[in-house]
């Protein structure tokens, strides 16, 4: 235990693992407490396929050379969640279809762009990386990390400032624009979000994993607690406890980071049944 | 039954999750101690104990025997070193050396004047327009990738190469102050570990 401790101080010298944890812990937060909307709105797949879109827009960059490609595929994930959530209703091609051509089409592109125009010695290591986020939030840039800071709080504020009108357009579109709510503001803000969320996320976990860490929490949470207030509060403990477990885990034994937040996800979803069911039998 | 049967795999799941690693590379990444401190150590309990051979176990850098006072003096050297050492990547994980040696890379201002310690593979080479010769500590990644050669000046640079320095490929291990210089008519910027100390600790 003692040398555990030791080695945790030891990296904790070095100002980039407190940027992973800092980092890591606010997108945690911020991806459990859309991932709640999310999930009650039936939206759960749209994180996945944004990711697909982020990695594709991340193989432009590249390509095009630019150094802090953040902005860049920020700008196109947001624009394609807003095509996504709010043309989706009335173009012919459906929901569901049109997520899975933007998620396809995005990752193959993305690869094909990365082969041709590729600027490493190893493209698979970098697609590996992207993809998997083995080592991607403790290779931060500082810009990234400022950028990363600033969004997850302003991600945060949106959802504590208009928690009540989000919750009014989550549960019932109709009634929340009979009471004087702008739902589709409130379904364009909530699009812009997710893509934020997304490409932060993205950093922490890989883009194949995103999903994972939107979902995860909530469908925890919603074992144990019933109440919207609840299963929120429950799913922002449990994800920033995940993913602080998971990346101290994975740098004291080396493991890759996102599927190691992923995997210790997994088991606190297992737990939160467990104790889910302990409940409903007491209950009963 | 349906409840046990979930329950069971809940608890199985765990096991699944962390099953698969060997017990080998877990005591490896995680309790064993740093080998270079044990070197280190060992070179010092022996000179301590009157034998003044300083020796380095299997790679010893070989040198003469005679100047058994030199020996002391790299002991005791090695023993204030481990202490002043800012930045150890020589017990850390793969993931966290490459993002370690990516970082220092990305943002060598931050880390100027900082005592590293590195372990790797020795690589020599000669640079036809300063006509010198180069020594490199390469350093492997997690994603074997990008491996990143860190160039080092052992001591005051007054060793002779080839005659003291280790075969290439010999696993190193680097101590020493990290800086930033250019070469005399170029532009660009290199980084390395000046006032180092080097012991081969395999060959």
């Amino acid at each position: 235990m003692n040398a555990i401790i030791d080695k945790l101080a030891l990296y904790m010298q070095y100002p980039f693992v407190r940027y992973a944890l800092i980092v890591g812990v606010l997108i945690a937060l911020c991806s459990s407490l859309f991932g709640v909307i999310l999930v009650l709105k039936r939206f759960s797949f749209i994180g996945d396929g944004l990711s697909h879109v982020a990695f594709g827009s991340m193989a432009v960059a590249t390509v095009l050379k630019i150094t802090d490609n953040m902005p860049f595929v920020l700008i196109i994930t947001i624009a394609c969640a807003i095509l996504l959530l709010q043309t989706g209703q009335n173009t012919k091609i459906k929901g569901d279809a049109a997520l899975a051509m933007f998620s396809v089409g995005a990752l193959a592109i993305g690869y094909l762009l990365m082969n041709l125009f590729s600027t490493s010695a190893n493209l698979s290591g970098d697609v590996c990386t992207v993809l998997f986020g083995s080592a991607s939030i403790l290779t931060l840039t500082k810009t990234e990390v400022w950028l990363s800071v600033v969004l997850s709080v302003s991600v945060a504020a949106i959802f504590i400032l208009l928690y009540n009108r989000i919750f009014a357009v989550t549960f019932d579109e109709s009634f929340a624009q009979a009471t004087g709510i702008k739902v589709k503001l409130y379904n364009l803000l909530i699009a812009i979000t997710i893509a934020v969320i997304v490409v932060l996320a993205m950093n922490l976990v890989g883009a194949l994993l995103v999903s994972a860490l939107v979902v995860f929490p909530p469908l925890s949470a919603m074992r144990i607690f019933k109440s919207f207030k609840g299963v929120t509060a429950c799913a922002a403990i449990l994800s920033v406890f995940c993913a602080l477990t998971g990346m101290l885990v994975s740098i004291l034994g080396g493991t890759p980071v996102g599927s190691t937040i992923v995997a210790v996800d997994i088991v606190a979803f297992a737990l939160a049944c467990i104790i889910g069911n302990i409940l409903r039998r007491r209950c009963a | 039954m349906k409840h046990r049967v979930k329950i069971l795999i809940a608890l199985l799941l765990p096991l699944a999750v962390t099953g698969c690693s060997k017990e080998g590379d877990m005591v490896n990444r995680v309790g064993k101690g740093n080998n270079v401190d044990k070197v280190i150590s060992e070179l010092i309990n022996k000179a301590e104990s009157g034998n003044n051979t300083a020796d380095l176990g299997k790679g010893t850098i070989e040198k003469s025997e005679s100047d058994s006072e030199e020996q002391d003096y790299i002991a005791e050297e090695n023993e204030k070193d481990a202490v002043d050492v800012d930045y150890d990547l020589t017990g850390m994980s793969s993931d966290m050396v490459y993002a370690a040696v990516y970082n220092l890379m990305a943002d060598p201002d931050a880390y100027v004047g900082k005592t590293f310690r590195v372990e790797g593979k020795y690589y020599p080479v000669y640079y036809e327009p300063t006509a010198k010769y180069y020594h490199y500590c390469i350093i492997q990644d997690a994603l074997a990738c990008c491996a990143q050669g860190l160039e080092f000046v052992w001591g005051d640079g007054s060793h002779v190469y080839p005659d003291e320095y280790p075969e290439e490929n010999d696993k190193i291990v680097v101590q020493g102050i990290f800086e930033l210089y250019k070469e005399d008519g170029e532009d660009f910027l290199y980084c390395r570990l000046k006032d180092a100390t080097m012991e081969v600790i395999s060959q």
